[in-house]
């Protein structure tokens, strides 16, 4: 088992530098950049200003200086909100992110699980249908068109709920619903045929045979069986919520990362996005491992090696 | 060894599938008695498996069971999940095939045995375990501490084969039904898990019904048997009876095409006798004699009209229009 | 056993028989999905909403962003000839959903070809060529896999600014890794049975082993992936829209459209459910089509 973890954390180190590298070719490359919106800049301010930044020493040397700064904790300033660093920046707004994202992953594993196991226990019934249709929308419509909705909704017909802003346990409904909801979709479906096909297979005969009553043999020897393709999906989920949760942060108006992270794009504030870029991509890499590390242990059959 | 604990009247079983209705088992009447060891041979599709399926509520999805089958005054067909579960694994219990796939490949094989005593006998987990380690230690599991830790995937197929018979024997039920349960195995193993079978129905009261399509297995074993084709009873007889007198066409064609080491029985150039042709779909009506098509001596009436299952002796029962003619 | 010149030998046998193999199982599989009522609804949906992208805009007398002062946030009528109501600014949300329902329509079908182009080439390289580096490609892809796809597409707007190449390249540019993984997969499975070695002894060329064997096998779930990945494709740049970093005025799609609507759902609630409706109706087009043909190409993969 620790072989495998050295390994993949082996892996993991030329890939994130691939990404790191990658991004700062491509930014530092590309035409125009961050003081192009600053129209009319005389001649000298706009070199004070690249100075400032070492945007005019030489690419490879900004380079190295960055690398050395990531190994310090140092993102480096953001160009555009010149008050901030990158890093300031990140930890104003993983809080919220990390909390909504969280959240959103535990109710759509929760929901999607629940829902699809119960479908495929009454496999055919109104109740299957039902969760079937509903998860099919929920693959369909996107979560940019359900938040507005549920906000007009609950929101504002109701008025049950806040529409915007992150605070106490009310704020966080509608979020966290219209972020999850998607996944809880997908990973209904999941279930539901990874259940029906553990349902039909010899063990779960042997076990009825065995005169099992019908909880035992759902809980005890379907469900851990049930469960392997959710937790293979975990990987891509994660994705989906972080994806997900740039649109979720606008729409809802969080403090999160996603809306520097859009912001950034738009401004061109390099060292803003590259610093989310990193954060985020070892943050993935690392939650796959564990992901992996997670099926190695729920199935038998496989041998972490 | 005094009574019936078994008996099936008239049991049908058939599955709705998209490509038709295929009727797996028609008709079909036997009985069974305490303690004997009954042989059910046939052919994949014969229906030989799907009829104890169904008699223990495991059938598939899509398969309907009609008729009567009849245990301890209650017809098990007639019974919910929850009053078979009572009698499952308990009373009546069975053995598979493939015990790679027939057991749970995350659970360790200490708490699939032990749940048998807990949910039935209502036993503490220690001392199921007790009765658990006594049971595959006379099954001569070697370790059998190390075994119970292991999953179904660490064993070999001899030592799964073992674990699910102890699994059956338990309970201590009155009938274990072993479907196929030698098919899987090399030839050693084979021999070590038919021992076994003997050996329980020399110690035990427990009555046997083996479902196989390997007569060999069936010789050492069975006191009677019963042959099956195409979902029907074809012939029934006591075991010597039916190796020494066959009188259905397909059970002579079974025992010819069973190879053998002094070749009298093989056509004169030395080649294995088979059976010309293939069964028969099961999802037409079939008119007259299932076994006509294949049959060498099939009359005109065998086409036409179904034989009849009719005594044709003490213990034996037939159905052929050409060996018992009307 | 020498096959006398011009005479049919072994390998043409071969070929042969793998043709007519191949050809009745697709009519198996249409006849399947012929059945399937949901696929075919899908199919009719689909035309519908393809002639309503193309020819609505010859049914109104209103264009694309002709402002109409007249009815300003006006709601939906059928006697003003503003069927689907107006946006803030007049503008006719008819015209423009059918305008939107090109452009969308249209991404998603092109960045479907590019990922298509990409990931069946890669993964086919991948499956064919085997061994080391086949297993590097796809760790390469096992690697991108795992990483968001608003990352890159942030990236690519940082550098690039915000344009609707950007989309065509930056949606395509990363759709592809499943694809190649499913050409892999299949490639791999094909190479492994028997009739390929079978062809191979036999003496048949390479070239017509992928062309009779190795392609149609591959196919299947090819085309399963795409008409589900058409779709996904739709989403993402509705998706990239509704953020601001897809398409850009004076070019409208769903994505815009919807942000426009959740912009003034309050006040005008037939700007978000107009074109929200057209995308979801042709996601659950494209997925009862996608499912029918899983169906009809194997059937017991339920």
């Amino acid at each position: 088992m620790t072989a495998f973890i050295v390994r993949r954390l082996l892996y993991a180190i030329p890939t994130l530098l691939a990404i790191i590298t990658l991004s700062f070719v491509l930014m530092h490359t590309a035409p125009g950049g961050p003081f192009d919106g600053d129209a009319n800049l005389e001649p000298e301010i706009l070199d004070n200003l690249k100075s400032a930044y070492n945007l005019d020493k030489p690419v490879s040397i900004q380079f190295i200086s960055y690398m050395n700064g990531i190994l310090h904790g140092d993102l480096g300033p953001s160009i555009i909100r010149k008050d901030y660093t990158v890093s300031e920046l990140l930890r104003l707004g993983l809080p919220v992110s990390l909390s909504l994202g969280i959240k959103a992953l535990s109710l759509a594993l929760l929901m999607g699980g629940v829902l699809g196991a119960i479908a495929a226990l009454r496999q055919n019934s109104w109740v299957d249908y039902t969760v079937m249709t509903l998860s099919m929308s929920g693959i369909a419509i996107p979560n940019f068109v359900v938040a507005p909705v549920l906000t007009l909704f609950f929101g504002v017909y109701l008025n049950l709920l806040p529409v915007a802003g992150w605070g106490d346990v009310r704020h966080q409904i509608l979020p966290v619903i219209a972020l999850a909801l998607p996944q809880v979709a997908i990973i209904s479906r999941l279930m539901r045929s990874s259940m029906i096909e553990v349902l039909r297979s010899n063990y779960i005969r042997t076990a009825r045979a065995k005169g099992l009553d019908h909880r035992r043999i759902v809980m005890r020897h379907a469900l851990p069986a049930a469960i392997l393709p959710v937790v293979s999906y975990l990987g891509p989920a994660i994705a989906g919520i972080v994806t997900g949760s740039v649109v979720i942060e606008q729409i809802f108006e969080l403090p999160g990362v996603g809306r520097y992270f859009i912001q950034g794009a738009i401004d061109r504030d390099y060292p803003l996005v590259m610093g989310i870029v990193i954060f985020f991509a070892t943050a993935v890499i690392f939650m796959n491992l564990l992901v992996d590390i997670i099926y190695g242990v729920l199935d038998p059959k496989i041998e972490v090696e | 060894m005094t009574g019936q604990i078994l008996t099936a009247q008239g049991l049908n079983v058939t599955f709705a599938t998209p490509d038709g209705m295929v009727r797996a088992v028609s008709d079909l009447s036997f009985s069974l008695m305490r303690g004997e060891c009954l042989g059910i041979v046939g052919e994949s599709g014969s229906g030989k498996s799907q009829t104890f399926l169904s008699a223990l509520g495991v059938l598939a999805d899509n398969g309907r069971a009609g008729g009567v089958v009849n245990f301890q005054g209650q017809n098990l067909l007639g019974l919910t999940q929850n009053a078979l579960n009572d009698i499952r694994g308990n009373r009546i219990t069975m053995i598979f095939q493939d015990a790679l796939t027939g057991l749970t490949p995350h659970m360790r094989m200490g708490e699939q045995l032990t749940e048998v005593l807990v949910t039935h006998k209502a036993l503490s987990k220690q001392t199921a375990r007790a009765r658990v380690l006594e049971m595959i230690t006379r099954l001569r599991v070697p370790d059998p501490q190390q075994r119970l830790a292991m999953y179904p995937h660490e064993l070999s197929g001899g030592m799964r084969q073992r674990m699910m018979i102890a699994m059956a024997l338990l309970c201590e039920p009155d009938i274990l039904i072993a479907d196929e349960p030698t098919t899987a195995l090399d030839v050693t193993i084979q021999a070590q898990v038919l021992q076994l079978l003997s050996g329980l129905k020399k110690h035990t009261e427990t009555a046997i019904i083996l479902v196989t399509h390997d007569l060999g297995v069936v010789a050492g074993l069975c006191e009677r048997v019963m042959v099956m084709y195409a979902g029907r009873l074809v012939e029934e007889a006591p075991v010597d009876e039916l190796f020494y007198d066959p009188r259905h066409p397909y059970t002579r064609g079974l025992l010819d095409s069973t190879p053998r080491l002094a070749g009298s029985v093989h056509a004169a150039d030395g080649r294995l006798k088979a059976i010309p042709g293939q069964p028969p779909s099961l999802e037409e009506q079939i008119t007259g004699c299932a076994f006509a098509p294949r049959c060498a001596g099939a009359m005109a009436i065998c086409h036409t009209e179904r034989p009849p299952l009719r005594q044709s002796g003490p213990g034996r029962r037939l159905a052929c229009h050409l060996a018992a003619p009307s | 056993m020498g096959a006398a010149p011009g005479s049919t030998g072994l390998p043409d046998l071969l070929t042969e028989a793998a043709v007519i193999k191949g050809r009745s199982l697709w009519q198996d599989a249409w006849t399947r999905f012929r059945h399937n009522r949901a696929a075919i609804a899908g199919m009719a949906g689909l035309a519908l909403i393809a002639f309503y992208a193309v020819f609505a805009p010859f049914f109104s007398a209103y264009t694309l962003d002709g402002l109409d002062y007249t009815y300003i946030q006006a709601g939906p009528s059928l006697a003003n000839g503003h069927w689907f109501g107006t946006d803030s600014n007049g503008r006719d949300l008819f015209v423009r959903t059918a305008y939107g329902a090109r452009i969308s329509l249209l991404i998603g079908l092109m960045t479907t070809i590019i990922a298509l182009s990409i990931g069946v080439t890669y993964g086919a390289l991948a499956g064919f060529l085997g061994g080391r580096i086949g297993n590097i490609m796809m760790r390469i892809v096992d690697v991108l896999y795992a990483l968001p796809l608003i990352f890159f597409i942030i990236i690519l707007v940082t550098v690039v600014g915000r344009s609707i190449f950007l989309v065509f390249v930056g949606i395509g540019a990363v759709e592809w890794l499943t694809m190649a993984r499913i050409v892999r997969g299949q490639t791999l499975s094909v190479k492994q049975k028997e009739y390929v070695d079978a062809a191979r002894i036999a003496g048949v060329s390479s070239a017509k082993i992928i062309q009779r064997h190795i392609i149609p096998n591959v196919i299947g779930p090819v085309v399963v992936f795409v008409t589900l990945l058409i779709p996904t494709n739709i989403l993402i740049e509705s998706y990239l829209s509704f953020l601001g970093l897809g398409v850009q005025e004076p070019m409208t799609s769903w994505g815009v459209l919807i942000k426009q609507g959740s912009n003034n759902l309050e006040s005008m609630p037939w700007l978000l459910l107009f074109p929200a409706t057209f995308l979801a109706l042709t996601m659950f087009c494209f997925n009862f089509i996608g499912d029918g043909l899983r169906d009809a190409l194997d059937p017991k993969d339920r």
